[in-house]
């Protein structure tokens, strides 16, 4: 389980990877990442929602209501232009954080 | 959306009697209650639901159950609340200033009703300005100086006003009563309540003042209606009240409710 801190940082970046493979709907991106994580990451669910809104106001992603397979309404979620560009900032802090790491980490393999 | 149970056998099964679809709309409507979640968000939020319900369905879990975990999977209600209401802020202000706005239509009743308490202790002889600090403004310059006015100084209104502000601006976001959501639901009746009750309340007090409190205070002065001046001019912002309050409390029913 991840740190409330780790999680909150963390969602931005997870959710713009996300829509890098397509549009998507809050539940099946939130199964997605589980599925990813092996259930590792795991979020309160309905917190989701704010964050995807407030990405869509600042116009990271886009969203759009429509008809699913079984008859409900959806809302999908879809990458914009800067949102293309936020992910790769985040791609290269969170690199830079996990390099460092990694080398640190190398010679002591056994952290328990 | 998704009204029909699809497992029917598996209720028949069960003993109790678990309506999912009811289970479903209580939830969504102890979410609406804030106005934090705009109508939009409630039908996000039900249709991630009903997703989670479904897949737990599959895997063998009752209605119930599977609403519970769904439930609890989406958070605490309160929870988010504070999360949608940092971004929908300019809602939940709408939505207090709605509350403002009902307390200072009962503040001023407050004050209207200070002044048939005035002239009911005109009339039985008693003399407040000795037992209320603050009715002592009352004596100096009447003519000009509105009675709501000196009595908004009185401490005694002021812990009326405070309960009044608490009762309307921050204990209704939580809970409100069956009453209030009834209202909020008609913004229509809430302003034309508001306004009659307001209203009413000002014309008695207006007729007690210039029939009671004016001739026995100033029984050397004349009078010439000035008590009914007062209540015409505040009219216009009654009416005014009234209808800012049509205005935002539609706002809110259009923002949170389906």
């Amino acid at each position: 389980m991840l740190s409330k801190e780790l999680v909150a940082a963390s969602t931005v970046p997870l959710v713009l990877s996300v829509l890098t493979e397509g549009e998507i709907y809050g539940y099946a991106l939130i199964q997605r990442v589980r599925e990813l994580s092996h259930g590792r990451i795991e979020w309160t669910e309905g917190m989701l929602y704010p964050v995807l809104h407030w990405m869509e106001k600042e116009d990271l992603i886009e969203a759009e209501w429509r008809d699913a397979e079984t008859g409900r309404k959806r809302k999908y979620y879809r990458l914009r232009k800067e949102g293309r560009k936020a992910l790769q900032q985040e791609q290269e802090q969170w690199m830079t954080v996990h390099e460092t790491l990694s080398k640190l980490w190398k010679h002591k393999p056994h952290l328990t | 959306m998704d009204d029909r149970p699809r497992n029917t056998l598996k209720i028949m099964e069960t003993q109790t009697t678990f309506d999912l679809n009811l289970a479903i709309r209580r939830w969504r409507e102890d979410l609406a209650r804030s106005a934090a979640f705009r109508s939009e968000n409630l039908n996000e939020l039900e249709s991630h639901l009903r997703d989670s319900i479904d897949r737990l369905r599959a895997r063998e879990l009752s209605d119930e159950e599977a609403f519970l975990v769904a439930a609890r999977r989406i958070g605490a209600a309160q929870k988010l609340e504070q999360e949608f209401g940092k971004v929908n802020s300019a809602e939940v202000w709408f939505d207090r200033c709605l509350w403002v706005l009902v307390a200072v239509q009962l503040w001023s009743c407050v004050a209207s009703l200070s002044s048939l308490l005035l002239s009911v202790a005109a009339v039985i002889g008693i003399s407040l300005n000795e037992m209320l600090p603050g009715f002592g403004l009352h004596k100096i310059e009447m003519d000009w100086l509105q009675p709501g006015l000196a009595v908004s100084f009185s401490p005694f209104f002021v812990a009326i006003a405070v309960v009044l502000v608490w009762r309307f601006f921050i204990w209704p976001k939580r809970r409100g009563s069956a009453l209030v959501q009834k209202l909020l639901r008609r913004p229509g009746t809430l302003a034309v309540t508001l306004f009659s009750f307001c209203g009413a309340i000002h014309i008695a007090a207006a007729w007690a003042m210039q029939t009671w409190y004016y001739p026995v205070t100033f029984a050397n002065a004349p009078f010439h209606g000035l008590q009914w001046r007062l209540f015409f001019w505040r009219l216009p912002a009654l009416i005014l009240w009234a209808g800012l309050t049509y205005f935002l409390a539609r706002k809110r029913l259009r923002s949170s409710l389906a």
